[in-house]
């Protein structure tokens, strides 16, 4: 099956719930790094057939109650459940796509309220876990402090879990945690947003490298 | 110019509210001369339900009344749809809308609600035309956050104020996080200035820009025979008498909030997508935002610019609220709604993708042939009207008089002694600039607003002086930049308002763009006042001078008049010191704003890269263009006020040939990749270009701390003056640039050199940079 897929463009879904405001960045984003990518609206039941799903920035019903709190409530992410359950592809959650796969439970923790109690939008210095590379993304967000239990947190750790840290801790995350995998390793939540830095004309391209990476998670780092 | 900025019932008006006594035509803002045209024009009495819609569609906010003969003095060769909601300026196969508005009353009473649904409003202009909104910028005035002069012992804003202005600072600052935020359109620049004339005033003046293809604008105009369609929020009585209410001055009564609309930018944000959806379908004909005086100047615009007739059916309309009175639903300013004119397979399609989006959507009336504009509820005719007459208010001639202050506050000069200028004391300046909220950095408040998403800003945008945006569809970087200058604009609104325009050039120069065209806010007290007037036109005829010399058009405005608060009341403002009535902005025990023309200007890369205003270790500095001497004008410079609360001198007059002469140099070095900095110096003068420049690079540069060494004079004017037609550019490669400079007769002075000692060595002063951009970074968020 892998082996067809070295033919085939990688077949990219980004869900769209009312008030998603990332989703047009995205798709050209994964458009640009090689993907066939549509647009999901959020009373979709069934994802099958995505090697990869997005859930990308915004402010899903307008983070009424908190952030993801009525998102996690959607048809789509019923049917995502079964999608990760039944390991069919790679999920993606940026920023508020982060927020609701916590909500939902497919990523341990929380995103709470940021340490300043403001909105902070800025390019950010990250730290790749695996490489210790630097990258600059973008950062914009006011729910963007990540929070765990003891035992949660001792559990991420241990068992690698952590995708991404930042340099200069900017919203109290514990653990200057800025992205996180699930303990499959096939759910990625990220609270930078890749998909505003892939243009070389703005002077940003470090998210192509976050793209091609997941393209390779999806190949199962075959490739 | 379109619907936008302001009328003026008097204070009591929204008294009529829940009466159901017969309103008096002075209650609703109508003058009887007015009143008696109106009869003229119809033949007969109007209905009380007539007057109502007369006294909003005749309101300066809707209908220009005091301004529209002198706004047609503004050059509009190359723009756009300058009728419509908004004009917009031609890149390529697409044109790009921009539009200023202001929200000022609604800010000064509610900032929260009245920031965001200002920007709900100008959203909904852009949206309009079928352009998707891909940025917005503010331009915000508030009173004194901190005293002002204190080295010379007058104390001008008192404590109460101080709080006041802080709260409404932070106010309209998360209003616009959370409501820009979240419809997904980036906030990407703009101006934030304190002054007390601002105290009960405060200014929100918001832009936003859009891009649409140019053969799929959709305009107001109607067809005869097609379906009105309403779509988004129920309507209710929230923001009713919006429009009259933006069109007094504030007495600060509890009324004053009734008149202020709630946003809700989820709504938004999905209005936004049906819209851009609805349009796509060439079922559907015309679109209209509804914003001032809601229901009725929509669609009796869309009835004005289609030459048709139209019909409402009052009992179709949603409404969120029981009991509504016909002008009630006719004047409500509901924030989210939109109403379009459709065949009736484009009306099935509206109905659809409301689903979709979960909008309420509803038929509420039709256009035929003909020109009436007609109410109905449930079959009764409640009104039957003339459009043109409707639409058409009476238009004033204003009566300006050179007000007296003028001769007084420029004759004053402010003297520089030699007790000012000792290095102790000048030190002393440094710190304190880079600390005045109107110099500090600003991030304190622009890192709240989402600046990225959309993903068409380049990296670093706050060390360009543009805000840029990547116009993907066509391959070009275009640049925006919000300016004004009341200090200049009121020492003399002629010359400030050319400065303000030839300001915004020179920002977009500086960064390595050609100016190609500005929309416009001016913000004025009330022009019934011969004073007002006067500084009006000045601002008008000096603003097309600069204009025409440029060769570059208005595309769209907005006038917001009334800008004035009773000091005398006290009321929820806390304005209790008897200074205040000192000021030379008061009177009649009213504090009025100064002029504050606000200049928000489309530019366009010319070379392959923008030019930052940033500093490299070895880089020669050198300042081109004019300098100050004894004779220079640096009245209404920064710093004599805030130093030392002195108002007076008059601004430096342009040179367009030196400023034209500038703009060709630094685009030659630039294509000629000789610079490796440049930027216009304005706000502190010369040391506050070169402190800007050097915090810049700080900013970038966290491993290395530039430094800089030269020989400045050690002169208070020198250093901080004001003047027109200058920039700091920096260079690797002095030899060769200063050759060009002698080569073509620029006028020019070496600064001195950067360099990674993180010392700042001015020759009468050393300071270190890290300890000075300390101060700057975080000043605002400290006093704030």
């Amino acid at each position: 099956m892998n082996f067809l897929k070295y033919f085939k463009k990688l077949k990219a879904g980004i869900i769209v719930f009312p008030g998603t405001n990332c989703d047009r960045d995205t798709k050209i984003a994964l458009d640009g790094a090689g993907f066939n990518t549509d647009y999901i609206f959020h009373n979709c039941t069934n994802l099958e057939g995505y090697d990869l799903i997005v859930l990308p920035g915004g402010f899903s019903f307008g983070d009424y109650i908190r952030a993801g709190r009525l998102a996690k409530l959607s048809p789509v992410v019923f049917a995502l459940k079964k999608y990760v359950k039944s390991k069919c592809g790679f999920t993606l959650g940026i920023c508020n796509g982060f927020q609701i796969l916590c909500e939902a439970g497919l990523l341990p923790g929380a995103l709470i309220e940021n340490a300043s109690t403001r909105f902070i939008s800025r390019d950010e210095i990250l730290v790749l876990e695996k490489t210790r590379e630097e990258i600059t993304i973008p950062i914009a967000h006011k729910e963007g402090c990540f929070y765990a239990d003891d035992a949660d947190l001792r559990r991420i750790e241990e068992n690698k879990m952590v995708f991404l840290r930042y340099k200069d801790n900017p919203n109290g995350s514990l653990n200057d945690i800025a992205g996180l995998y699930d303990s499959e390793n096939k759910v990625l939540g990220l609270m930078p947003h890749p998909e505003r830095a892939v243009s070389k004309i703005c002077g940003l391209e470090n998210g192509l490298k976050i793209f091609n990476f997941i393209k390779n998670e999806i190949f199962g780092g075959k490739r | 110019m379109t619907i936008a900025s302001c009328v003026r019932p008097k204070a009591n008006s929204a008294v009529c509210l829940n009466k159901k006594t017969e309103p008096s035509i002075k209650d609703l803002g109508l003058s009887a001369f007015e009143y008696n045209e109106i009869v003229k024009r119809l033949g007969r009495k109007p209905s009380e339900l007539e007057l109502y819609l007369f006294s909003a569609m005749w309101s300066e906010h809707c209908g220009y009344k005091h301004s529209k003969k002198y706004l047609k003095l503004l050059p509009s060769k190359g723009a756009l749809f300058r009728n419509e909601n908004s004009g917009g300026i031609k890149i390529g196969s697409h044109i790009i809308f921009f539009k200023t508005e202001s929200h000022n009353h609604p800010s000064a009473v509610e900032p929260y609600q009245g920031a965001a649904t200002g920007i709900g409003g100008i959203l909904r202009d852009i949206l309009a035309m079928n352009a998707r909104p891909i940025a917005l910028l503010n331009s915000l005035k508030f009173g004194e956050i901190e005293k002002c002069g204190a080295n010379s012992g007058v104390v001008n804003t008192d404590l109460d104020s101080i709080k006041r202005n802080k709260y409404l600072l932070n106010g309209v600052a998360e209003g616009i996080s959370d409501y820009g935020n979240s419809t997904g359109v980036p906030t990407i620049g703009g101006e934030i200035s304190f002054n007390k004339c601002f105290n009960l005033s405060p200014l929100v003046n918001v832009m936003a820009v859009g891009i649409c293809h140019k053969d799929k604008v959709k305009t107001a105009a109607a067809k005869a025979d097609s379906y009105i369609v309403l779509i988004g929020s129920a309507t209710g009585r929230d923001g009713l008498f919006g429009a009259a209410f933006a069109s007094k001055e504030l007495a600060g009564d509890k009324e004053d909030k009734l008149s202020v609309q709630i946003g809700d930018p989820y709504v938004k944000k999905n209005v936004i997508e049906a819209t851009l959806e609805i349009l796509k379908s060439k079922n559907v004909f015309s679109a209209q935002d509804l914003g001032a005086a809601g229901l009725l100047s929509s669609t009796s615009e869309m009835a004005d610019k289609g030459g048709v007739s139209v019909e409402l059916y009052l009992e179709k309309v949603p409404l969120r609220e029981k009991n509504m009175r016909p002008y009630e639903i006719m004047l409500s300013e509901s924030q989210e709604r939109m109403v379009f004119t459709a065949n009736k397979k484009g009306v099935d399609e509206i109905f659809k993708i409301c689903k979709k989006y979960e909008l309420n959507s509803s038929v509420i009336g039709k256009t035929k042939k003909g020109s009436t504009y007609s109410l109905f509820l449930n079959g009764e005719t409640l009104a039957s009207l003339d459009v043109k007459v409707l639409t058409n208010p009476v238009l004033y001639d204003l009566s300006p008089k050179k007000p007296e202050y003028i001769n007084k506050l420029q004759n004053k000069r402010f003297l520089v002694d030699d007790a000012i200028n000792t290095p102790e004391n000048l030190k002393h300046f440094i710190f304190k600039m880079a600390a005045v909220p109107e110099f500090a950095s600003k991030k304190y408040v622009y890192q709240r607003y989402d600046g990225t998403v959309g993903a068409r800003t380049l990296k670093n945008p706050h060390n360009l002086g543009v805000s840029p945006l990547n116009i993907f569809e066509e391959g070009k970087i275009i640049g925006f930049s919000m300016d004004s200058s009341e200090n200049a604009s009121f020492l003399d609104p002629y010359q400030g308002a050319c400065n303000v325009v030839f300001e915004a050039f020179r920002n977009a120069v500086s960064s390595g763009f050609e100016p190609l065209g500005i929309t416009n806010c001016l913000n004025f007290a009330n022009p019934e006042n011969p004073d007002i007037a006067w500084q009006f036109i000045q601002t008008v005829k000096g603003m097309r001078y600069a204009l025409e010399k440029l060769n570059i058009p208005v595309v769209s405005g907005n006038v917001s008049f009334y800008n004035e608060g009773i000091a005398a009341e006290q009321c929820i403002f806390g304005l209790n010191n008897p200074e205040n009535i000192a000021n030379p902005g008061v009177q009649n025990g009213k504090i009025k704003i100064y002029p504050v023309p606000v200049i928000g200007m489309m530019s366009i890369l010319k070379g392959k890269t923008p030019l930052y205003a940033r500093l490299q270790p070895g880089a020669s500095i050198f300042l081109i263009g004019k300098d100050i001497d004894k004779n220079a004008n640096t009245g209404g410079s920064l710093y004599q006020r805030v130093f030392f609360d002195f108002t007076g001198g008059t601004p430096d007059i342009v040179d367009f040939e030196l400023e034209m002469k500038l703009k060709k140099s630094i685009f030659y070095l630039h294509n000629k990749n000789l610079l490796s900095g440049t930027i216009d110096v304005s706000k502190g003068g010369v040391l506050g270009a070169l402190l800007i420049m050097l915090f810049n690079s700080c900013e970038s540069d966290k491993c290395q701390t530039p430094g800089f060494k030269g020989i400045l004079e050690p002169d208070i004017d020198l250093l901080f003056g004001e003047i027109t037609g200058r920039y700091l550019i920096a260079t690797k490669n002095k030899a060769v640039v200063e050759n060009y400079l002698r080569k073509n007769h620029l006028p020019y002075k070496i600064l001195g050199k950067a360099d990674d000692t993180g010392v700042l060595d001015f020759g009468f002063t050393r300071i270190r940079t890290s300890e000075l951009n300390n101060i700057y970074q975080n000043s605002l968020e400290r006093k704030a």
